[in-house]
């Protein structure tokens, strides 16, 4: 419900962040309710979205300066809250994908079958 | 710099700077909605894709809830609303809380006053620039010991001086230090002065800085130039812009004044000085340049500088090596050196005479403190133990519906911390203005120099006011949290856990109550037997007049034997004046000391002495209990004092015809032989209220002065106008000094006094505060008991016999409070009667006055706070008793 909980959703909302800048790379300028459904498209459904930890998380990369928002209109013509890249933001997401492709390849390295070592 | 920048957003947030909270919720609603929108499209009815929607999403309270959190500063959030909730709740009860504050705040605001001065005595490092490099140096003497001494034993000589400061590398410079008192003579006037005689690297081994001209320097050894004091050019040169390059006429000598000191600095010794003088020439002008040369005198005091990159370990043993040399010319002698970081008092004390006194005075000034300081956090305890007892529903209440210990807890100890900042703040206000009224009040600034309330000041009270408020406030806070949740709803009163505590805390109230107000009790009545105490002799009309070694002139001793005698001559002519004698220590003037031999055989034996004549005894009205006086043919027979002769010999009569073998000067290897020819009783000459130590009298030598002329007169007699008249007459510009004996007493029972007003405020203060807290801890218990106390009545219970168990129930935590401060004060005093004694002018501090009075006082506030509320509960109908809800 609130901050005390337990360590797997933490690990979640930093990989999160990095999810959260990929698809705005990716879809451009949207609104929350889209961002959400992308990212559990992408991960083939196998992700469910707490929405206090997506607004939680989209509220602390706009502090952080990594993305802004604005109030726009969505397709149906609702108000929604937009939110896009800024310059420092997509030079922090591609220095945290260099992070993360290093971390999987080593990584992988260890979980490889003997013989492919 | 991003995490800065989200912690710096999140501040923001905090003071409501971010995500409006309407924005939170539409942004959240749309989300909702277009989760709905997309089940529709899917295929649900619009009802259904709402309720689908709803449950997917979760509960919108939850959402917000995480978006708020990360909005802003949730700990930080929930501390300012503790405080302000703390501030509210405290509001309700405004008369306790605000009595409490006061109370808490002026105990604060007196102890850090008086723990300012202290520290700006005894521990506060010199106002100079890297003071904790600045040391002092002491010498500790043992074995054979022949030495000259005024002042300290542990002071330097001059040659010494120059041996240490040869032979210390790790020192850089050592400065040698004689305070006197000097004759200013202005156009109009003459008066005593305070000077401090510098060797030319003292300025320079502070580092001092000047406020106008420069200071001493070296090469100013043998110059007749001075530098004044920020207060002495203040108030007694009226801040004259032309200071510099004018002229001070100092013991009928010109000093150019080079410079002036800057207003934080007075001098390196405990007593402010107001002009510093280069030893050298100083010392030459007052005719004493013999002492420039003595070896085995001790009258510098010393102030060095470590040198870069050098410990006190390796000065000490750098020092203890040119010590040893010294001691290579006098076998029997062995002396110990101690380099100690330089306060502004005299490290030479901790081995001197008064040390016992000091310690005693300085040690019961440091128990009051603390003492007043238990009884404002126990008064503390007692209220918020109250404020939690009557709270139990309000916590019951937030616990049943979820909140955690943790959170409670924080929310008690938000009020704990306003108390404790609203106390030190009004601790600080009190501390300044008490510093203030002690400045105007007492002479501190004369006695100990500025007094700055600094940084360390308000630091020290908030330390204060939080430590207190910690250590009597965690208590009640961890009562109130035992909460039992049915109970405290269904609002019975937890009682046993409650009434323990509380009687505990009444006891200690009690318990430090007692000690502050007998120890005022024995300062008040040890300064009152000042004036009703005999030293043997009768001090009303008896003076001592101290001609100016130096203001006639630099006279060979002959000469100034014989103006001295002129002197008396005159005097004994004057009108009133019945007798006059002559010592070389006044009654209350000082103390010499020597080591003798008895009847030329065993160990030496340490004895003071005082060179008299016959007329000395006259003045003072004592007569021998044993033997004769000398006569004026017999150079070599003395007398000796009662406790001499029963401490060596068993009786005073025993005393007669031994033979006392004495040095007569360091630098003459003689010695004098004395016959004692007759006992005096032993008086108080030395220090009021103790009786005088073995003692020696000896004759005048033949061609030496007296320091001082006795003079006893008629009532009314007004010698301190006379004598300095005569002096002048016989020497224009010469200076006498003049005090009654009575005055000297006085004086030494200055510290006295001002313990015993401090005493006394404490007592004071100590009292209202106890009475306020026995009251409310009384009142409430009666209060709890109300119900109890209805159904007795009803039941027929005799009034009289209610009130005297209500009554005896606190009473019992009064004596036993009573009971142990009396126990500890009893082994106090037993185990250090001496000290008290000397401290205290000879009263006894097991005196029962001193404990009867404060405990009467006790009882009777106790009963008058206990009595009040018994009554109005005896006085409620019983009906309304059993009615009322607890």
């Amino acid at each position: 419900m609130n901050s005390e909980q337990p360590d797997r959703s933490d690990v979640w909302q930093g990989t999160l962040s990095l999810m959260v800048l990929k698809t705005l790379e990716v879809m451009g300028p949207q609104h929350g309710f889209a961002i959400a459904r992308r990212i559990e498209q992408t991960s083939g459904q196998r992700l469910r979205l707490n929405p206090g930890t997506l607004y939680a998380t989209l509220l602390k990369l706009e502090q952080e300066g990594s993305i802004t928002s604005g109030w726009g209109t969505s397709d149906n013509n609702r108000r929604a809250r937009f939110y896009r890249l800024t310059r420092a933001g997509r030079k922090q997401m591609q220095r945290e994908v260099r992070e993360w492709q290093t971390a999987a390849d080593i990584l992988a390295r260890f979980l490889a079958p003997e013989d492919a070592r | 710099m991003r995490s800065l920048r989200l912690f710096g957003r999140r501040l923001l947030g905090a003071f409501g700077r971010g995500r409006q909270d309407d924005e939170i919720d539409e942004e959240l609603r749309a989300h909702r909605d277009m989760l709905a929108a997309q089940y529709r499209k899917s295929g649900m009815n619009p009802s259904e894709a709402e309720r689908a929607a709803a449950a997917a999403f979760g509960p919108l309270a939850s959402a917000a809830d995480d978006y708020r959190a990360q909005r802003g500063l949730p700990r930080l959030e929930h501390w300012v609303r503790d405080v302000v909730y703390a501030v509210r709740s405290l509001r309700r009860t405004p008369a306790v809380v605000l009595a409490m504050v006061l109370v808490l705040g002026l105990g604060i605001g007196l102890s850090t006053a008086i723990a300012t001065v202290l520290h700006s005595i005894a521990w506060q490092p010199l106002p100079v620039p890297d003071a904790q490099h600045v040391v002092k140096l002491s010498q500790a003497f043992g074995g054979k010991v022949s030495r000259h001494v005024r002042g300290q034993n542990g002071w330097f000589s001059y040659p010494e001086l120059m041996d240490y400061r040869a032979g210390t590398r790790t020192l850089d410079g050592i400065a040698g230090i004689d305070e006197e008192q000097v004759a200013w003579q202005t156009a109009t006037n003459v008066r005593a002065i305070g000077a401090t005689l510098v060797t030319g690297d003292y300025f320079t081994a502070l580092r001092a800085t000047p406020a106008r001209g420069r200071l001493l320097t070296q090469s100013d050894a043998e110059r007749p130039v001075a530098v004044v004091s920020h207060r002495f050019w203040r108030q007694s040169l009226n801040s004259d812009n032309e200071v510099v390059g004018g002229q001070l006429v100092l013991d009928r000598t010109a000093y150019t004044v080079v410079g002036v000191a800057d207003a934080s600095f007075a001098g390196t010794n405990a007593v402010p000085t107001d002009v510093w003088l280069p030893l050298e020439f100083a010392t030459r002008a007052r005719g004493e340049s013999a002492s420039l040369a003595e070896r085995d005198f001790s009258w510098l005091q010393t102030v060095a500088r470590l040198a870069r990159r050098s410990t006190l370990e390796q000065a000490v043993a750098e020092a203890q090596v040119v010590a040893a040399r010294l001691d290579d010319a006098r076998p029997e002698q062995h002396r110990v050196i101690t380099v100690h970081p330089a306060t502004r008092l005299d490290p030479a004390l901790r081995d001197g005479h008064d040390r016992d006194k000091i310690l005693a005075v300085a040690s019961a000034t440091g128990v009051l403190l603390f003492v007043l300081l238990a009884i404002c956090g126990s008064n503390v305890a007692a209220l918020l133990l109250a404020r939690g007892a009557s709270r139990e529903k309000e916590l019951a209440i937030r616990v049943a519906l979820g909140a955690g210990r943790g959170r409670l807890a924080q929310q008690l100890i938000a009020e704990v911390l306003v108390l404790a900042a609203a106390a030190s703040t009004i601790g600080v206000a009190a501390c300044v203005i008490v510093l203030r009224v002690l400045e105007i009040w007492l002479p501190v600034e004369e006695l100990i120099g500025p007094i700055t309330p600094g940084v360390r000041t308000f630091l020290l009270a908030a330390a204060s006011g939080l430590a207190v408020m910690f250590v009597f406030g965690i208590a009640p806070v961890r009562q109130a949290l035992r909460i039992d949740t049915l109970g405290g709803l269904k609002g019975d009163r937890s009682r046993m856990p409650v009434m323990l505590l509380r009687r505990v805390l009444l006891a200690a109230q009690v318990a430090t109550s007692l000690v502050l107000l007998v120890g005022a009790a024995w300062l008040t009545r040890g300064v009152a037997r000042i004036a009703a105490y005999d030293p043997g002799f009768v001090t009303s009309g008896l003076w001592t007049v101290q001609p100016d070694r130096a203001s006639p002139g630099r006279l060979p001793a002959p000469d100034i034997a014989a103006f001295t005698g002129r002197l008396r001559a005159i005097l004994e002519r004057q009108p009133g004046v019945e007798i006059v004698g002559a010592a070389s220590v006044a009654p209350f003037g000082g103390l010499a000391t020597t080591q003798v031999h008895i009847d030329a055989a065993g160990d030496p034996v340490p004895l003071h002495f005082n060179e008299v004549d016959r007329t000395y005894f006259d003045a003072l009205g004592v007569r021998v209990v044993a033997g004769r006086f000398p006569t004026a043919a017999e150079p070599d027979a003395g007398l000796v004092n009662a406790s001499l002769a029963t401490t060596l010999w068993g009786s005073e009569e025993a005393a007669l015809g031994h033979l006392v073998e004495m040095p007569v000067d360091p630098a003459v290897a003689a010695l004098r032989i004395i016959r004692i020819v007759g006992v005096v009783p032993a008086l108080q000459t030395v220090s009021a209220g103790v009786v005088d130590a073995p003692m020696i009298y000896l004759p005048l030598r033949e061609g030496h002065a007296p320091s001082v002329l006795l003079v006893r007169a008629a009532t009314g007699t007004q010698v301190a106008r006379l004598a300095p008249g005569v002096v002048q007459s016989l020497s224009p510009g010469a200076f006498a000094r003049v005090m009654s004996v009575e005055d000297r007493i006085e004086r030494a029972a200055g510290p006295a006094r001002l313990g015993a007003t401090i005493a006394g405020l404490m007592g004071l203060l100590g009292l209202i505060v106890s009475s306020v807290g026995i009251h409310g801890i009384v009142a409430h218990a009666v209060a709890a008991r109300t119900r109890e106390i209805g159904i007795r009545l009803a039941l027929g219970a005799p009034p009289r016999r209610l009130l005297r168990a209500i009554l005896g129930s606190s009473l019992r935590s009064v004596a036993v409070g009573a009971g142990m401060a009396a126990a500890l004060l009893i082994v106090l005093a037993g185990s250090f009667s001496r000290e008290f004694k000397a401290a205290l002018f000879g009263l006894d501090p097991l005196d029962p006055a001193a404990f009867a009075v404060p405990l009467v006082v006790l009882a009777a506030v106790v009963l008058t706070a206990a009595y009040l509320p018994a009554r109005r509960a005896l006085d409620i109908a019983p009906t309304d008793a059993l009615r009322r809800e607890e």
